[in-house]
């Protein structure tokens, strides 16, 4: 066999996966790509691909790097990155399959008492980094650890939502995972943050069932 | 006389079927029904009101020593039944083993043991699909060693014993006889009058002196002629022109449809002028009346 042309045949597959992953995980992809080019090659070694589908590959160089142990050195701030542009990717895949969500209920004047909670499949996740500055076509070679963050990724449609939440709303979601029954609001600003959260898709709301 | 339509693609849907005519099918590939999401199912089973639909898989597998996935062959029925398509085609080819899948079709041993599982999984799935099944020759880089039949041999002899039709790649017979070094008209005298039921055309690129099959180009010149010398010998029922990327240049597509159907007009015209008449095809259900539709 033509040893030229199998390394030619195996270039191509390989590019052709990685188009894949890239068109799920481009953030990643271009850092990767940028500051540890030498981690794709490794990735390709290490994860064989079990199938044909993107999110499936996308999947796999999550896992990969994920478990990356530092040998190639890679940024600090990868891991968080594709955890986060993972989650959202995850949750669009899981919205297009679905039928269109309907648009979220607003906080009714005419409720005197509502139920509210954080959608079920609401992903809440945790970072040290800025990871909006790594969102961009050049990337940087690390970013500095900062106060922890939390990140919110919502599926919608037209593909998932991500929020950067301050600490107390993000606490807040965390103790929403029931239905939790509260009185309206009668000040204003709750009134306004009860609306903006359900306006962005964080909190889902329903009136009371009648007794 | 046979159509003459595009591959479709998701990107390239809008435009597709804004040029619905000239374009006159389309052909469809499975695996985008069955991996699809919702949108993208609607938009393809929307088609067949639009123009006539032909069905191509690539995620089956044909030369793989397993059974063909029974639950894939399912889909694959389902999918055909909703879109009222004549047969289905596949690759002569492997693209994976239990537990790896390149996503990469790969040429087979020529060894008459592997003739054996072809022609028995290509017996599986026309029973499971319940249609014809179309096998296509693949362009491919390396060969294996110790072959016991040329590639010729292979796809008439799996198509012999199984009664399966052959969908003819020009474009990949080209790039194989530039890689390889065979005569491409010679490969096209040995299929059997009228065993190509279908054809795809494309366009690739050059890594060196290896030509790659990469569906991002206007068919070329080469790849036009050895149309000409299928239409003169086979009467397949539709030519496919293949382009997977590059649809802003959707204009480019669209020449090459033209430039085929005007070399389809012209082989049509020499067989009517020259030929002894032929017995028509007899139509295959809705297939013909969307023939006579499309020739309108």
């Amino acid at each position: 066999m033509d040893g030229g042309r199998l390394r030619t045949l195996g270039r191509l597959i390989l590019a052709k996966r990685l188009g894949k992953i890239a068109a799920v995980l481009p953030a990643t992809c271009r850092c990767v790509n940028r500051h540890a080019p030498a981690l794709m090659q490794a990735f390709a070694t290490a994860c064989p691909p079990s199938s044909l589908g993107r999110q499936d590959n996308a999947r796999q160089f999550h896992d990969f790097i994920l478990g990356h142990r530092g040998d190639p050195p890679a940024p600090g701030y990868l891991a968080d990155l594709v955890r986060v542009e993972y989650a959202a990717a995850a949750a669009t895949f899981a919205a297009r399959d679905q039928p269109p969500a309907p648009p979220p209920a607003p906080l009714d004047p005419a409720w005197t008492a509502f139920e509210v909670r954080a959608p079920p499949d609401l992903r809440l996740l945790e970072t040290e980094f800025d990871l909006q500055r790594a969102m961009v076509d050049s990337p940087p070679a690390e970013l500095e650890r900062g106060r922890r963050r939390q990140v919110a990724v919502v599926p919608g449609a037209g593909g998932a939502r991500v929020f950067w939440l301050e600490a107390e709303t993000a606490k807040l979601l965390l103790d929403l995972r029931e239905w939790i029954r509260m009185k309206a609001p009668d000040q204003e600003d709750a009134r306004w943050t009860v609306e903006s959260l359900a306006a962005r898709g964080l909190v889902e709301l329903r009136p009371c069932a009648s007794v | 006389m046979p159509l003459v339509g595009v591959g479709y693609r998701h990107e390239a849907g809008a435009l597709i079927q804004r040029s619905v005519p000239p374009i006159e099918a389309v052909e469809i590939t499975v695996d985008h029904c069955i991996k699809g999401t919702r949108a993208q199912r609607e938009a393809l089973e929307a088609l067949p009101d639009l123009c006539p639909v032909f069905l191509h898989g690539v995620g089956l597998s044909l030369g793989t020593a397993v059974e063909p996935d029974r639950e894939y062959l399912d889909q694959v029925r389902d999918h055909a039944r909703r879109l009222r398509v004549p047969w289905y085609s596949e690759h002569l080819a492997f693209t994976k083993v239990p537990g790896l899948d390149l996503a990469q079709l790969l040429p087979l041993p020529r060894t008459r043991e592997v003739l054996e599982i072809v022609c028995e999984h290509v017996e599986v799935v026309q029973e499971r699909v319940g249609l014809p099944l179309l096998l296509e020759n693949i362009s491919y880089y390396f060969e294996f060693p110790d072959h016991q039949l040329d590639e010729a041999e292979f796809l008439v002899e799996a198509c012999r014993r199984t009664g399966a039709g052959i969908l003819l790649d020009v474009e990949n017979l080209r790039i194989n006889s530039i890689n390889f070094g065979f005569d491409p008209l010679a490969f096209i005298a040995r299929l059997p009058p009228r065993s190509v039921r279908a054809l795809h055309l494309a366009g690739g690129c050059r890594d060196g002196e290896l030509a790659i099959d990469t569906h991002d180009h206007p068919v070329p010149p080469a790849t036009l002629r050895l149309l000409e010398a299928a239409l003169a010998a086979h009467q397949p029922d539709v030519l496919i022109v293949e382009r997977d990327q590059g649809f802003s240049t959707f204009e480019e597509t669209l020449t090459d449809v033209e430039a085929i159907k005007q070399i389809r007009d012209r082989s049509g015209e020499g067989a009517a002028a020259g030929a002894p008449a032929r017995a028509a095809r007899a139509p295959g259900g809705s297939r013909g009346v969307r023939a006579q539709r499309a020739s309108r």
